[in-house]
């Protein structure tokens, strides 16, 4: 099963990747993990493009991949549901139990090469970790393995170091730098581009803080309310603040 | 540091380290290592891992209830597979009951027990060894031990269980790409590789102007050594490509009537290594003896009054007569009879009886073998070993439809 839906806002379909220091970063691991059937832990906290950025990367990539998206303190079991059905397309029949769909799984996952995502991976707990760890040790080639979470992921799989001793790629998505952000919106939008920089810079402070996502609703509600505008000027900027800032 | 005996291991492992341990299942070196799996309660998953660990699948059982299987059946494969040494990677998973036990197995076995935990000891362990004579090994002796395991001669992997058990139909011209297209790419190699060979034997042997009698007395031997029926297709195939490229001659056969009577014609079975390693899969050990002891010429009836000190290192003695066992088959009637053996049963006892007392009755011994032809591919002619292979002419007027020469009629 691959991600479904838009990698970006909804009525944001003319946007481009922008790509970031932080994409490029995480292209370099996953290039690595799937060379050498590694895993890889992506983080940082909500809004930082970590989502979008693995879901662009996977799905460009020449092997498939299996995005599954993990429940709140998933059981052993629950793990291996959730990559069975990822990968047949349907939930594995009442009667098999973990030890079948286990061995099941590692079968599918050796039989055909796959980046296995796993997102909202700092929902896991220790049995899902330990029974995640049993799967990728049983595997017989290992498999590229992407977790994705927030920025309690790495203290999540950090607190098992097992899991976390085979962890061969870490990349922290951090904001934008005050010293990169006029260059990521040139490339993301011109209505951000070629605004005042003051301008990014006033509402970076008071609202946006580098984060990727909240660029995207400026970008969104500026031309919505614009009606069209081709740049970003401060009475729009006044109202997009106004209307989605929380007070900024 | 290889006998008998349990020692206690505490590693780390970081990828490489894992690649390192995943190597150390060696039955052919007389190791088996299994991994704990999270959770693990009940020791009969254990014995389930060990048993696939030495090649039993666990999705072929046969008609037979898996509660069967119990430390006697494990221990009398370990005993006809020569296991010295079992390891338990990731033993902080197990819980105290399953390592008692694994324990009093390893004991009982005279084995080499190595009780492998990452990072630490949990308190299951500690229980365990507790008052024990346990060696405690550091990491680097433990690879050090298994790395001279590894650093022997590696022992060449059986390919011959690989070939894939369904293939595409497909007519010659387009039946390699077919195989490309629907097969695995590890399959379709398999397959490329059996069509490639048969077809450089028979393009050789049909080169120039061959006469149907000879056309035929080949194809006679190309299905004739096939042992499975994609082996037949793949080879019937080959043939006609061969027939086509190298004689401009098209051979037409009885393809479905071919595969069909499979039965009669692969009487090359018990001789071809693929059939002994495909009966690995089965976890009772009296199916593959059951085989095995047919293919050496004794009949139901016999096999079924059959006792244990009967059975010899590669032999089997039935009605006063010394059967040979074919090669690779002796491992399956080694099991049967360690099975036996650790359930108490006396040289005079019989030899075809179920883990649970009750002797195997005649039907169910010829089940097993049967039943080989739909679960694993195998056939071994269930019955039928009075039957002779047909003649190249009987062959020919039953599966050869027609002998084209496209030159002439061009």
């Amino acid at each position: 099963m691959t991600r479904r839906g838009s990698l970006h806002l909804a009525g944001l379909d003319d946007v481009g990747i922008v790509r970031t220091r932080h994409l490029r970063m995480t292209e370099k691991v996953l290039e690595s993990a799937v060379t050498h059937g590694e895993i890889i832990l992506v983080y940082g906290d909500p809004g930082l493009g970590k989502t979008l950025s693995v879901a662009h990367l996977v799905e460009a990539h020449e092997v498939p991949h299996l995005w599954v998206q993990v429940a709140p303190k998933p059981s052993p079991k629950e793990v291996v549901v959730q990559l069975l059905k990822g990968i047949e397309g349907k939930f594995p029949s009442r009667g098999e139990t973990l030890y079948e769909m286990s061995d099941r799984l590692i079968e599918l996952l050796d039989d055909q090469p796959r980046i296995v995502v796993l997102d909202e991976a700092q929902n896991f707990t220790k049995v899902g970790i330990d029974q995640l760890r049993y799967i990728y040790d049983r595997s017989a080639a290992g498999f590229p393995l992407v977790l994705v979470g927030g920025a309690s992921t790495n203290r999540v799989i950090g607190a098992d170091p097992q899991l976390s001793d085979r962890v061969a790629g870490r990349v922290a998505f951090r904001p934008l730098a005050d010293t990169e952000l006029i260059g990521v919106l040139r490339q993301y939008h011109p209505y951000l581009g070629d605004a005042d920089p003051g301008l990014i810079f006033d509402l970076n402070g008071k609202w946006a803080r580098g984060m990727f996502r909240r660029w995207s609703k400026i970008l969104k509600e500026g031309r919505s309310l614009a009606g069209g505008a081709g740049v970003l000027d401060e009475k729009t900027a006044r109202a997009v603040l106004a209307k989605i800032g929380d007070g900024a | 540091m290889t006998g008998p005996g349990t020692r206690l291991v505490v590693y780390r492992a970081d990828r490489r380290y894992v690649g390192f341990l995943k190597q150390l299942n060696q039955p052919e070196h007389g190791i088996v290592a299994v991994r704990i799996r999270p959770g693990m309660r009940r020791e009969s998953w254990l014995y389930r891992d060990i048993l696939a660990a030495v090649g039993k699948l666990p999705s072929v059982t046969g008609t037979t209830s898996l509660t069967e299987l119990t430390d006697i059946t494990t221990a009398a494969w370990l005993r006809a597979h020569h296991i010295t040494q079992l390891v338990v990677l990731d033993a902080g998973n197990a819980s105290r009951q399953v390592l008692a036990h694994m324990q009093q197995f390893a004991d009982a076995m005279e084995i080499g027990l190595w009780i492998c935990a990452e990072r630490h000891i949990t308190q299951a362990i500690a229980d365990t060894v507790i008052g024990r004579q346990v060696d405690v090994v550091d990491q680097r002796s433990f690879d050090r031990t298994f790395a001279l395991y590894m650093n022997r001669r590696p022992v060449p992997r059986d390919h011959a269980a690989d070939y894939p058990a369904v293939i595409p139909f497909s007519s010659y011209p387009v039946f390699i790409e077919d195989v490309e297209r629907l097969l695995t790419p590890d399959d379709a190699h398999h397959v490329r590789t059996l069509h490639a060979l048969t077809y450089a034997h028979f393009s050789r042997q049909l080169a120039g102007v061959p006469t149907d009698d000879q056309v035929r007395r080949l194809a006679h031997e190309a299905v004739h050594t096939a042992s499975t029926i994609a082996k037949i297709i793949t080879t019937v195939r080959a043939f006609q490509q061969a027939a086509f490229d190298a004689a401009s001659i098209h051979v037409s056969f009885h393809e479905r009537r071919l595969a069909g009577d499979w039965a009669i014609l692969g009487r090359h079975t018990a001789l071809d290594p693929e059939t002994w390693v495909r009966l690995r899969a089965y976890r009772q050990p009296y199916r593959g003896a059951a085989a095995a002891i047919q293919a050496a010429g004794i009949p139901i009836d016999g096999m079924h009054d059959l006792q244990l000190g009967d059975v010899g290192e590669a032999t089997v003695t039935c009605g006063g007569q010394l059967h040979a066992l074919h090669p690779g088959s002796e491992l399956f009637v080694r099991a049967l009879a360690w099975e036996r053996n650790l359930s108490g049963a006396a040289s005079s006892d019989r030899l075809f009886v179920a883990p649970s007392g009750a002797p195997y009755p005649e039907r169910r011994l010829a089940d097993a073998i049967t039943v080989l032809r739909t679960e694993i591919g195998v056939n071994l002619y269930g019955h039928d070993l009075g039957r002779r292979n047909p003649t190249v002419d009987q062959f020919a007027n039953k599966y050869i439809h027609s002998i084209t020469r496209l030159r002439e009629t061009a």
